[in-house]
């Protein structure tokens, strides 16, 4: 329950943790996803928010809903990969955007990104 | 389990511990008066305890169906909100106090049947109206205990309808409420009309080994009885479908 | 449409205090509903009007088209903050008296459900904690397949981990397809997973009634957020 706290609508934010999870490739396509009922009892979430967020991420083609079988994370890989690279752009578009809005500078912003990573890298091993 | 057998089951086991009470205290009633006949050996005053005890048992429904109320009280939003109209909820109670009143004096009579017959000699002469007579009380003890107890059961309606609406003072209103419809009640009877409306069907009880007067009852003073209670009943029914709140 | 149970100019007096002013607002089949607000808001007694149990001072309430009144009961299934129960009974007992008494009473549920509140069975209900109270409250409440689930503070006064059960409880086993529940909560960020839409009381009067999403979309605040800006 706590983990859904930022200000904005439960059913969008429940839709973006799946659609993250899609990506990472936690979720794989083709997977079938959990019933609303049994989402709801996961999240502690409300049957009908589920049902919203599900209806959010079908319209977007990322999720299908099958007749009597249940809801599935969409086959059409290529969309994924689509989908995958318009979550790259939006998160990045927001980094860079509040990057700028504090001065820095491209360089200053490619330069700190690597080391940030490379950092990470290291922490991995 | 049917609807109502479940209530009534329900109902017998609020009140329960105080009917097998009434039944040690008959035990004990028995007991009082085997002393009694020890002690003062020659007289029917060995009885008196039994008597006594027998005209109590008019109180007996109306405390019970008070008691099963009250218990009802303490969650009320569980009674009311039962799908069976009142008149089920409430006719369940009586039920209960009657079944319970018969067995509490059947065996009261039981006992006093089994303490008569060493003594049998001391009411020997007045025998066959002492039986009559038991068989004449038995259910006239019954049937006041159960007009009081619709009585209990309109009190209890009332006050639960009134003390959220005028709070505090809903006792002394339902007191008072009481000693003028009780009031009312023993004045009309005195009247010419109610002796119009009920002396039909009479018959006369005669026990003259006991009573030098012929105890005289009309049938159309038990009709008049039975429709007041009815009509308080279907009153009572009604408040606690309409008006009491939980 | 009548399958709603509906409030028309509800003012609710007791003795000479005025507990709720001039309600009106409906709720439909297919909701999970908060009544919120503080304490002596008039929360409970919304709660209680809309089961028929207490009666409108005037205005009128109305479940299924029909006036509420105790017979009510049929469609509602009600429970009360403090929990109603014979204490004469073990938890067996109560769930056996409760589905002889409601045609709608599912016994294979309570028992389900009573196994998730690990209630015991042959425990009498006279010995229980309020705790477990608690919980034998939502078997018996939720084992009815009524039409409206009215429930006064839930979750109130437990534990943590009661609490969660009994969240998981409801949305396991009330089925939004042709019930809703409403319920009564003086913490809404614990119920605000939960909900669809809420009903805010101040002081007796109506000071919102919303979907939580539209609460969202309008006002950019989650309802604990608005909640903080409008009783302050």
């Amino acid at each position: 329950m706590d983990e859904f706290n930022a200000s904005k609508p439960i059913y969008l934010q429940l839709a973006d943790r799946i659609h993250r999870q899609i990506i990472s490739g936690e979720l794989k396509a083709g997977e079938k996803l959990p019933s609303i009922r049994d989402m709801g009892i996961k999240y502690s979430m409300n049957p009908n928010t589920v049902q919203r967020a599900y209806s959010e991420l079908e319209r977007e083609g990322i999720l299908e809903t099958k007749r009597g079988q249940g809801t599935f994370v969409s086959e059409r890989q290529d969309h994924l990969v689509l989908q995958r690279d318009k979550l790259k752009h939006e998160q990045i578009g927001q980094f860079v955007h509040v990057m700028q809005e504090m001065g820095y500078s491209a360089a200053e912003i490619l330069s700190g990104l690597e080391q940030y990573l490379n950092n990470i890298e290291k922490g991995d091993e | 389990m049917r609807q109502w057998p479940a209530m009534f089951i329900k109902d017998f086991k609020l009140t329960r511990t105080v009917f097998f009470i009434g039944l040690v205290m008959n035990v004990w009633i028995a007991i009082l008066t085997l002393y009694m006949g020890r002690v003062a050996d020659d007289s029917l005053l060995m009885f008196v305890p039994i008597a006594i005890a027998v005209a109590i048992h008019v109180a007996y429904v109306p405390i019970m169906v008070f008691i099963s109320l009250k218990s009802e009280g303490n969650h009320l939003p569980l009674w009311l909100s039962n799908p069976q109209p009142a008149f089920k909820l409430l006719l369940s109670k009586i039920a209960n106090g009657l079944m319970m009143i018969v067995i509490s004096l059947a065996f009261l009579f039981a006992l006093s049947g089994l303490l008569i017959v060493p003594k049998f000699n001391l009411i020997e002469p007045y025998w066959t109206d002492t039986w009559r007579v038991g068989l004449f009380i038995f259910p006239h003890i019954i049937w006041i205990s159960i007009q009081l107890s619709v009585w209990a059961m309109v009190i209890w309606a009332l006050y639960q309808c009134l003390k959220l609406k005028i709070g505090r003072w809903s006792r002394v209103a339902v007191v008072g409420v009481t000693i003028l419809s009780g009031g009312g009640d023993a004045l009309f009877k005195t009247t010419k009309l109610y002796r119009l409306v009920t002396e039909w069907g009479g018959i006369a009880y005669k026990f003259p080994a006991i009573l030098s007067d012929p105890i005289q009852t009309y049938a159309g003073e038990y009709v008049y009885d039975f429709m007041i209670v009815v009509g308080l009943f279907i009153l009572t029914a009604w408040l606690v479908d309409n008006k009491v709140e939980g | 449409m009548s399958d709603v149970i509906r409030m028309t100019n509800v003012t609710k007096k007791y003795i000479n205090q005025t507990v709720l002013k001039d309600i009106s607002f409906a709720v439909p089949i297919g909701k999970i509903v908060g009544i919120v607000g503080g304490n002596g808001s008039g929360k409970s007694t919304l709660l209680r009007l809309m089961s028929g149990l207490s009666l409108p001072t005037s205005g009128s309430v109305t479940v299924n088209g029909e006036t509420a009144n105790r017979r009510t009961g049929k469609v509602v299934s009600y429970s009360s903050e403090l929990g109603s129960f014979y204490p004469i009974f073990t938890v067996k007992e109560a769930m056996r008296f409760q589905a002889s008494q409601f045609a709608d009473f599912n016994l294979a549920k309570a028992d389900e459900i009573m196994k998730l509140m690990q209630l015991d069975p042959h425990m009498k209900i006279k010995a229980l904690s309020k705790g477990h109270r608690g919980r034998l409250q939502i078997v018996l409440t939720l084992a009815r397949e009524a039409p409206y689930i009215l429930m006064d503070e839930p979750l109130s006064g437990l534990d943590p981990m009661v609490r969660e059960s009994i969240v998981k409880g409801m949305i396991s086993y009330v089925d939004l397809n042709s019930q809703t529940l409403i319920m009564t909560s003086h913490e809404v960020a614990e119920i605000e997973t939960l909900i669809d839409g809420f009903v805010a009381l101040k002081g007796g009067s109506l000071l919102r009634m919303a979907d939580v999403d539209e609460l969202h979309e309008s006002e950019g605040l989650r309802i604990t957020d608005w909640m903080k800006k409008t009783y302050i």
